[in-house]
């Protein structure tokens, strides 16, 4: 007990001489801070796109139908036949049949790119909060429900007229925004355009088709009518061409799928970052130390004047932590301020294509705890690693010669 | 060194891994009004999205992976190019 006291009380000393050099040094422990969190603030940031990009794509997965059925020619995906939801109805354990159009258009003066998506109306609800306005009402034709990055790229608002910007040899209509997408939705929202199935297919000046079906269907039944769709000889009538063949997706497929691509996204990124980190590397190691003439004229002096190589090796420990520490606390913070009140600008265009820099949609973003730990580790390892090395080179050295 | 100067630099320190530590435990888990509205909206157009794009410019697929099989630029003839695919790789951009 009386022997522990004073071991405590020197490494106590030492702490607070590890402390007081950080304020020795200050021009040093900047840009080494500086350093550190140049390294992990991207890193970070991006990770917590990831994260809150991959709760968003799981839930387009939950929410997405049991059985996806697409047509397939030659061996790509291909419209189906509205014939085709009738038919697979009536297979036994069929609950719905669901059919959507999903496509690219472009609008405005600039082309800008928007994703059209058709659905049955009367399969909506009647009211909503996640949009201003209105949703279209059943039966009526070209009303528009429109994201909220396309709105606000188009100077759309609810009421706008938007002129014919497609081509139909049965004529082409103007159409009226009714509703925008609030902002603080999915980011797939941001360029989505919401419209009837009907006035879908007349955009794309295809009757009698849609993208894809969704088909509900009980789990206990989902693979035997999974089964019996992928063995349908056609999905609807032979149109000359030959017979559309049914590929089928489910909800688990779909699940792997999802995830997988966000997932491969977040190991690109990662990469860059041990690039970017590779190319740091050497920057934060000579800034914590390595080669620093200041540390070992530092070194040497306190050994002149009776310092051990373990107190002053312990010393140095303790400037690194604290270092280390706070660049990583500081790289934390920066990152949720980056990601939370200032709304990602910047980070949410390179991380997602299609976003604005100055994003209109909310950019998802969870700052998990792995992360984390692991640039606090790596924060860790960099500053120690620089500043105990050269600081072990200078104590290993007689004083003399160091201070001569 | 001598003073409070050290006291101050702990002080800092253990401030800065409070706050960071605070930040982590409050958006580590999903917020459950952000949850509710991805919900809603997803159930609302029947699962749309999923991919890193945010538009189908490029390609289908990295809007949605289930509206496609393949993308257009993994048959680009730089080995492991599609792994250069703006869709494909963060922080390159796309034009």
């Amino acid at each position: 007990m009386t022997a522990a006291r004073p071991a405590a009380a020197r490494w106590l000393a030492l702490g607070r001489s590890g402390a007081g050099a950080v304020l020795l040094h200050p021009l040093r422990s900047v840009v080494t801070v500086a350093c550190v969190v140049a390294v992990l603030l991207p890193w970070l940031a991006g990770l917590a796109i990831a994260h809150g990009l991959r709760d968003q794509a799981r839930d387009a997965v939950r929410f997405g139908p049991d059985l996806l059925v697409e047509g397939e020619r030659l061996g790509r995906p291909a419209p189906v036949p509205l014939e085709a939801v009738a038919t697979i109805r009536a297979l036994p354990g069929v609950t719905d049949v669901v059919p959507r159009v999903v496509g690219e258009i472009r609008l405005g003066r600039d082309d800008v790119s928007a994703v059209l998506l058709g659905v049955p109306l009367d399969r909506l609800p009647a009211g909503t909060t996640l949009v201003r306005g209105r949703l279209p009402a059943p039966g009526a034709s070209h009303e528009l429900v429109v994201g909220a990055a396309l709105a606000r790229r188009l100077a759309l608002d609810v009421g706008a007229k938007l002129p014919p910007f497609y081509r139909n040899d049965a004529g082409e209509r103007v159409s009226t925004v009714v509703g925008v997408f609030a902002s603080d939705l999915p980011v797939w929202s941001g360029h989505l355009v919401l419209t009837s199935i009907e006035t879908a297919s007349t955009v794309f000046a295809q009757r009698g088709l849609a993208s894809s079906l969704g088909v509900t269907v009980p789990r206990a039944a989902r693979e035997d009518v999974r089964r019996a769709i992928a063995r349908l000889p056609a999905l609807g009538p032979d149109d000359g061409h030959g017979p559309v063949r049914a590929r089928v997706l489910s909800r688990e497929d779909a699940g792997a799928l999802l995830p997988a691509q966000v997932l491969q996204r977040e190991g690109v990124f990662t990469l860059h970052w041990l690039l970017a980190f590779a190319v740091g590397l050497p920057l934060v190691l000579v800034t914590s130390g390595a080669g620093l003439a200041e540390r070992r004229r530092e070194t040497a002096l306190l050994k002149a004047v009776g310092w051990g190589t373990d107190d002053v090796l312990l010393r140095a420990l303790a400037e690194s932590l604290l270092l280390a520490v706070g660049a990583a606390a500081l790289a934390v913070l920066l990152a949720a301020a980056w990601l939370g009140p200032l709304r990602a600008a910047g980070l949410g265009a390179v991380y997602l294509p299609g976003v604005e820099p100055d994003a209109v949609v909310d950019v998802p973003w969870r700052l998990a705890p792995v992360p984390v730990l692991l640039a606090t580790g790596i924060a860790v390892v960099l500053v120690t690693v620089g500043s105990l090395l050269s600081t072990w080179r200078a104590a290993s050295t007689p004083p003399a010669e160091v201070l001569r | 060194m001598s003073g409070r100067g050290p006291a101050i630099v702990v002080a800092v320190v253990v401030a800065l891994a409070g706050g960071a530590a605070t930040v982590v435990a409050t958006c580590a888990p999903r917020a459950p009004g952000a949850a509710a509205r991805s919900e809603a909206f997803q159930a609302l157009v029947g699962g749309v999205g999923g991919g890193p794009a945010t538009t189908m410019a490029r390609c289908a697929r990295a809007f949605d992976p289930r509206l496609d099989d393949a993308c257009a630029f993994r048959t680009h003839p730089t080995p492991a190019g599609g792994a250069y695919c703006a869709h494909g790789l963060a922080g390159l951009p796309d034009r």
